[in-house]
């Protein structure tokens, strides 16, 4: 039984977490840029939802705040690294910093309680953690099949394009700038929704919730791509992949929790753990 | 699946299985936060005064939101969980609306947060908070001609409501208080400098946050070099490197949460009769080191007189 409670632990988690990760995927292996500023949006996307449902009391009104903020990041980081001006990497870090003061002006505070806030559904409010993480996880899921549904059309086509070879697509008069612009805010949009969703669940906000995320998406993402048995680079590909890198990634980490892995060797046991899975993997796609 | 990855999925699952299932029946889940010297030794209280049966499971989140859904995840998945223990104010809060439905006794060491306002009656917490009277009595008692302390605490809510209390009960000793909030580690090395005290201070003042105190060692630098003393209010610090500190033991924390959890699993007491139980014994925890150096003459010299004998006036004196 535990195993089974486990693994449907590890597979709620990974819903919630799951558009921070599919947002990396897509910059990451679409339009091919190494993004971290998920890290930072992840965290705008709690700040501002806390503060909005505060102020309105509306879960879907703050919901679609803190989407809304994350985009705006996303727009920001891609101004800074256009043309190259400045390095993609530096890009996001510069964003995750400036993003720290961002956050602390909106939450006032490093840490914000928002209290025992609902998600109303149907008529019913839901303010209990298991309720809350359901409705979450499905609200997640149903926002990440509806996108994953809406790109894997000819939208989605020009986004893959621009990551390709954006040159050709200049030249056959696409305007490539503002589809990867649309990327990059689809991607931290989705950062901030899994930032949002958690605030809920978890009750409060806090300014260095972010820590360690972008090392969560983008290894989940590595190792949903390098263990999932297909192997195609789609959209709806990306979603199962990253899905099943992350519910890998909770179900180990709740059994090392299980074990009682000493504090002092629990990064370094999780990090061999992954490093033998994804050169297992590797092994296997070489035979 | 080929011949690396399958034996070690494998190995892995039935590792699972063969653990679950030599699990012991009854067992206390007490939750750290993170790993931290004087979060062991609140560990360390409620391991030796806990006399009943049940065996004290230790969990860490090391300072990670996502360990801590994975806890309690744990915790609420494994069999024989009587009751858990979560040490500090958000994991607390976490824990008490993770438990809403599940009716577990919970307990909050040193924590503060009241059942009703996180609708879990279930709730019940030790409170090691020093009132800050007592911290500043002891500063008048080592420093009698004190007119002015510097209190630097974290920008966040709980901290922010505490700085109110502390100006009435400075004010109300003739002591002027200048407050100095910090956002981050970063904020503390950029606000907290030899120049941005006020000459007039004596003692920079630190509270319970894990922000300051894991800055000690920067604020001793800045403390020696005005010649000032840095006092806190809690036992942790004074391990750090503090000078001395008014608080309650962390040892002696754990040790009554043991207790109070004990009575509410016996059913003598109910978690809503307990609520938020204070702490009532405080020390004064005095850096020995320090002190010795006092005693010798080898520490960074006070810009003014104190009286060391001052220290046993306020509260019982435990060297640290």
């Amino acid at each position: 039984m535990q195993v089974l409670y486990s693994l449907y632990s590890a597979i709620s988690q990974a819903f919630l977490y799951a558009p921070l990760a599919v947002g990396v995927g897509y910059s990451y292996v679409f339009l091919r840029k190494t993004d971290l500023s998920p890290e930072g949006t992840f965290v705008l996307g709690a700040c501002i939802f806390a503060k909005t449902i505060l102020i309105t009391e509306n879960y879907y009104f703050a919901l679609c705040a803190g989407m809304l903020a994350g985009a705006l990041g996303g727009a920001i980081v891609f101004c800074l690294q256009k043309n190259r001006r400045m390095n993609p990497i530096l890009a996001s870090l510069m964003l995750i910093y400036i993003l720290y003061s961002v956050n602390l002006i909106f939450l006032g505070r490093p840490n914000i309680s928002i209290g025992n806030a609902c998600i109303p559904l149907f008529g019913k409010e839901f303010v209990d953690y298991e309720s809350q993480r359901m409705i979450g996880s499905i609200i997640n899921g149903i926002i990440l099949c509806a996108l994953t549904f809406l790109l894997s059309g000819r939208k989605g086509l020009l986004l893959r394009a621009v990551g390709s070879n954006s040159a050709l697509m200049n030249r056959l008069g696409y305007k490539s700038d503002s589809i990867a612009m649309l990327g990059l805010m689809l991607s931290n949009a989705l950062a901030a929704l899994a930032g949002a969703n958690t605030t809920i669940i978890i009750g409060y906000a806090d300014i260095n919730m972010g820590l360690g995320n972008a090392f969560i998406a983008i290894t989940t993402c590595l190792v949903g791509r390098s263990i999932a048995p297909f192997k195609r680079e789609t959209y709806w590909g990306m979603l199962l992949q990253c899905v099943l890198g992350l519910t890998l990634y909770f179900f180990i980490l709740s059994k090392l929790i299980f074990f009682n892995i000493t504090p002092t060797y629990f990064k370094l046991t999780m990090g061999i753990v992954l490093i033998v899975i994804l050169f297992a993997s590797k092994k296997r796609c070489k035979k | 699946m080929n011949k690396i990855f399958l034996p070690f999925i494998v190995a892995f699952f039935t590792n699972f299985l063969c653990a679950e299932s030599s699990i012991a029946s009854t067992r206390i889940a007490l939750v750290l936060p993170a790993e931290h010297k004087a979060l062991r030794m609140i560990e360390k209280g409620f391991k030796k005064e806990w006399k009943g049966e049940e065996e004290v499971v230790v969990f860490n989140a090391l300072g990670e939101a996502s360990n801590v859904t994975s806890i309690l995840d744990t915790i609420a998945g494994a069999p024989g969980f009587a009751a858990i223990a979560t040490i500090g104010n958000t994991l607390t809060q976490q824990a008490a609306k993770y438990f809403l439905l599940r009716k577990v006794p919970l307990l909050g060491a040193a924590a503060n947060i009241t059942a009703s306002s996180v609708n879990n009656p279930q709730l019940c917490c030790v409170v090691d908070e020093v009132p800050a009277k007592n911290i500043l009595l002891a500063i008048k008692k080592v420093a009698p001609l004190v007119s002015k302390v510097t209190l630097v605490v974290a920008n966040d809510e709980k901290m922010l409501q505490e700085i109110p209390f502390f100006e009435e009960d400075a004010g109300s000793l003739g002591i002027d208080v200048q407050v100095i909030t910090v956002d981050s580690l970063q904020d503390m090395t950029n606000k907290v400098t030899p120049s941005s005290i006020d000459k007039d201070s004596t003692a920079i003042v630190i509270l319970k946050d894990h922000l300051t105190v894991s800055q000690i060692p920067q604020l001793l630098k800045v403390v020696n070099a005005l010649g000032i003393l840095l006092v806190s209010a809690d036992q942790g610090s004074v391990l750090e490197g503090a000078h001395f500190g008014v608080g309650v033991s962390e040892y002696q924390t754990g040790v009554v949460s043991a207790q109070v959890l004990y009575d509410i699993l016996r059913e003598t007491k109910v978690p809503s009769e307990v609520g938020c139980q204070m702490m009532q014994q405080f020390s004064t925890f005095v850096d020995n080191n320090w002190l010795n150096s006092m005693h010798t003459g080898s520490a960074p010299k006070l810009r003014f007189e104190i009286n060391l004998n001052g220290l046993s006036d306020a509260s019982p004196v435990q060297p640290v």
